[in-house]
C-alpha cells in the first residue's frame, strides 16, 4: 500500500513538473524575455540577468539559461551600471534564427547544446527583488553566466557566424 | 491581506522596499551607579555578557557611563557620548586606527565578507573581481552602526511584597515600581504564590539607541582629509582626524524591556547568580524588542525553495526555534510601481537543525550536512523561491 502511494505521488509529481515544463517551453518559444548586464563576468564570460516570464511560480532557471544564450546570440545588452559596457549580439542578421532553423532548433531544444555555454551563477537562488507577480504571471530575474568565447567559437565552427579574423 | 511599505514592513503600501538585509554592528554600554544594590554584580554580568550572534561586536574599551541623580539619564548619556568622542572612536574602530594614527580596511573587508549572503557569494564568484567584491561591500555596513545604552533598574519582588498589604496587591505594585504599566505580565508570579515571588528579581531596562551618522558626505571627507596609512603616515591628516568634529550620532529612541527571573524555594542559586542571569535576560529582551521595532535589525532574505520551505539563513542571523517570518510577494501594480504583499507566515521547523553558518562553523563542525534552514508553513498558500521573508516578533 505504501509503495503504491509512493508510486502515485511520483507519477503525479512527474506529470505536474512535465506540464509546468511544457508551459515554460511554450513561453520560451515566443522568446519573451529581457536581458541586462549584471556585472563584469570572469574571463570569456558575460554575467547577465535574464528576466523571464512564466505562469508558474517555480519554473524559471532552465528557461532563464535558454533565454540568456538566445539573448547573447540575437539581442545583446545595454551597458550602464556595475562597470558594464554595451554588447552587440553575436549575429547581426535578425532573421538568421529562421534561416538556420536546422541548426537553432536542436540547439535550443530541451537539454540541447545551448546548455554547454551557460550556468546559473546564482546557484538556484532568486533574489527577493527579482521575483515579481505581474497580472497573472510571474516575471523572474535570474543571474547567469554565459561562456561567450566558447559560444562564439562554436557558432563559427558551425558556419553560423564568421570568425573575428575572417575580415582581415 | 497586508500590503507593506518602504518605511515599515509592518505597515501599508509600498514602493522601493529595501529587501537587502545587512548585518548591524553594535556597541553596548550601561549606566552604572555604585550605590545601587549589587551594582558590581550587574556591571560584571553586563561586561562579560555576549553580543548576540546576529550583530558585529563593535564594543570599545569604555562600556560604563557613571549615573547622575537625574530620573531620566538621556541627557547624561548624550553628554557622555559627546564628551568621549564616541562617534569618532566608533569610526576609528571601523578603520582599524593604529596608535600612530594610520587606518586600514581589514575590519571592513572581513565584515563585508561575513555579511555576504549565499546569493552574493555565488554572484561574486562568477564575476571578474571574484570574492573581493564582497569585501568592498563592507563599507556599506558602516552606516548600520548602533550604540545601545542600557539603564537597568532592579526591583526585588521580596521587598515590594513586604511593603504591600497582600500578595495580590503586590503584583500591581511590582509593575508600578518597575515602571511597567501592564502588570498583567506578572500572572506567572501570581499563580506561583508569595514564596516563589519572594526570591526573584524583576529587571527593567530602558535602552537608549543611537545610530552613527555615516553618509556620502562624511565618507568623502574621511577619505580626502583624514585617510592615512601607517606605512606612509601623514602627520597633518592624523592631526586633522584628532581635531575633527564631523562625526555624529543620531538618537533614535528608547525601548523599555524587562526580565522576570523566577526562582523557587528549592533553588540552589545564590542571589548573585540570580542577578547575573536576570541582567543577561534583560539585555536579550531589549535586543528582541529592538528587532521588533526597528526594520534595520529584522532579518530579510529570499526563500531558497518553496517546497520544502527553505532559506539560506541560520545561526549567523540569530535564528532560533522560535523564529517566525512573514512571507511577502512583490507585485507590480497597474501604474508600474511595485508593492510587497503578505502572502503567509512561516516558522522554523524544529524537526531539522538550524543551519550553522557562523564564521568558522564548517571547521568546528565538519559533520554538518545542512546548508539551509527548514521552515514550516503557519499560514498562506504556495510559496516560491525568491519570495521575501521578513523576521517577525523580534525572535
Amino acid at each position: 500500500m505504501k509503495k503504491a502511494l509512493t508510486l502515485l505521488l511520483l507519477v503525479a509529481t512527474t506529470l505536474t513538473y512535465g506540464q509546468a515544463q511544457k508551459k515554460a517551453d511554450k513561453a520560451t518559444e515566443a522568446w519573451r524575455y529581457e536581458i541586462e548586464c549584471a556585472g563584469i563576468g570572469a574571463d570569456g564570460t558575460y554575467l547577465i540577468k535574464v528576466w523571464s516570464y512564466s505562469k508558474k511560480g517555480n519554473v524559471a532557471i532552465t528557461q532563464a539559461k535558454k533565454n540568456a544564450v538566445h539573448g547573447i546570440i540575437f539581442k545583446g545588452f545595454a551597458g550602464g551600471e556595475r562597470g558594464c559596457n554595451s554588447q552587440k549580439p553575436l549575429v547581426s542578421n535578425p532573421n538568421l534564427e529562421s534561416e538556420k532553423a536546422e541548426f537553432f532548433e536542436p540547439f535550443f531544444e530541451e537539454g540541447g547544446k545551448y546548455m554547454k555555454f551557460v550556468s546559473a551563477s546564482s546557484d538556484g537562488n532568486v533574489d527577493a527583488g527579482d521575483r515579481m507577480k505581474v497580472g497573472k504571471e510571474y516575471k523572474i530575474g535570474v543571474v547567469v553566466s554565459v561562456m561567450k568565447d566558447a559560444l562564439r567559437k562554436d557558432l563559427e565552427a558551425a558556419g553560423i557566424i564568421k570568425g573575428l579574423s575572417s575580415g582581415f | 491581506m497586508l500590503v507593506v511599505s518602504a518605511a515599515n514592513l509592518n505597515a501599508q503600501v509600498a514602493d522601493n522596499v529595501d529587501v537587502k538585509y545587512r548585518r548591524s554592528s553594535i556597541y553596548t554600554l550601561m549606566i552604572h551607579e555604585p550605590t545601587r544594590p549589587y551594582a558590581e554584580v550587574i556591571k560584571n554580568s553586563f561586561e562579560k555578557g555576549p553580543i548576540p550572534e546576529k550583530f558585529n561586536d563593535h564594543n570599545l574599551g569604555t562600556r560604563i557611563i557613571p549615573a547622575t541623580d537625574a530620573k531620566d539619564e538621556s541627557a547624561n548619556i548624550t553628554a557622555f557620548l559627546e564628551a568621549n568622542n564616541v562617534a569618532k572612536e566608533v569610526v576609528a574602530k571601523w578603520f582599524g586606527r593604529s596608535a600612530k594614527g594610520g587606518f586600514n580596511m581589514d575590519m571592513i573587508k572581513q565584515r563585508g565578507s561575513y555579511d555576504a549572503s549565499v546569493l552574493d557569494i555565488t554572484k561574486a564568484k562568477a564575476s571578474k573581481r571574484g570574492l573581493d567584491m564582497l569585501a568592498d561591500a563592507g563599507e556599506e555596513l558602516i552606516k548600520n552602526t548602533f550604540i545601545l545604552v542600557n539603564d537597568f533598574k532592579y526591583v526585588s519582588k521580596e521587598e515590594v511584597a513586604k511593603k504591600a498589604s497582600g500578595w495580590l496587591n503586590a503584583l500591581g505594585t511590582i509593575g508600578d515600581y518597575a515602571g511597567i504599566s501592564n502588570a498583567s505580565t506578572f500572572t506567572t508570579a501570581a499563580s506561583a504564590g508569595v514564596t516563589v515571588a519572594g526570591k526573584g528579581y524583576v529587571v527593567k531596562t530602558t535602552a537608549h539607541l543611537y545610530r552613527l551618522d555615516w553618509n556620502d558626505e562624511v565618507a568623502a571627507t574621511f577619505y580626502n582629509d583624514f585617510w592615512t596609512e601607517d606605512g606612509n603616515l601623514s602627520p597633518e591628516k592624523v592631526k586633522a582626524f584628532n581635531e575633527s568634529k564631523i562625526f555624529k550620532m543620531t538618537y533614535i529612541g528608547s525601548d523599555v524591556s524587562w526580565a522576570d527571573v523566577q526562582s523557587s524555594i528549592f533553588t540552589s542559586k545564590t542571589e548573585e547568580q540570580l542577578i547575573e542571569k536576570s541582567t543577561v535576560k534583560a539585555v536579550d529582551a531589549v535586543i528582541v524588542k529592538l528587532q521588533k521595532n526597528h526594520d534595520e535589525f529584522k532579518t530579510k532574505t529570499p526563500l531558497f525553495t518553496g517546497e520544502p520551505i527553505t532559506a539560506k539563513i541560520g545561526l549567523k542571523e540569530g535564528l532560533t526555534n522560535k523564529s517566525v517570518f512573514t512571507v511577502l510577494e512583490q507585485r507590480m501594480k497597474e501604474d508600474g510601481k511595485t508593492e510587497y504583499v503578505e502572502v503567509g507566515t512561516i516558522k522554523v521547523d524544529p524537526k531539522f537543525p538550524i543551519w550553522d553558518n557562523r564564521y568558522g562553523a564548517s571547521e568546528e563542525n565538519p559533520t554538518q550536512t545542512a546548508d539551509r534552514t527548514y521552515f514550516k508553513k503557519s499560514s498562506g498558500k504556495a510559496f516560491f523561491p525568491g519570495m521575501l521573508i521578513v523576521q517577525k516578533k523580534g525572535k
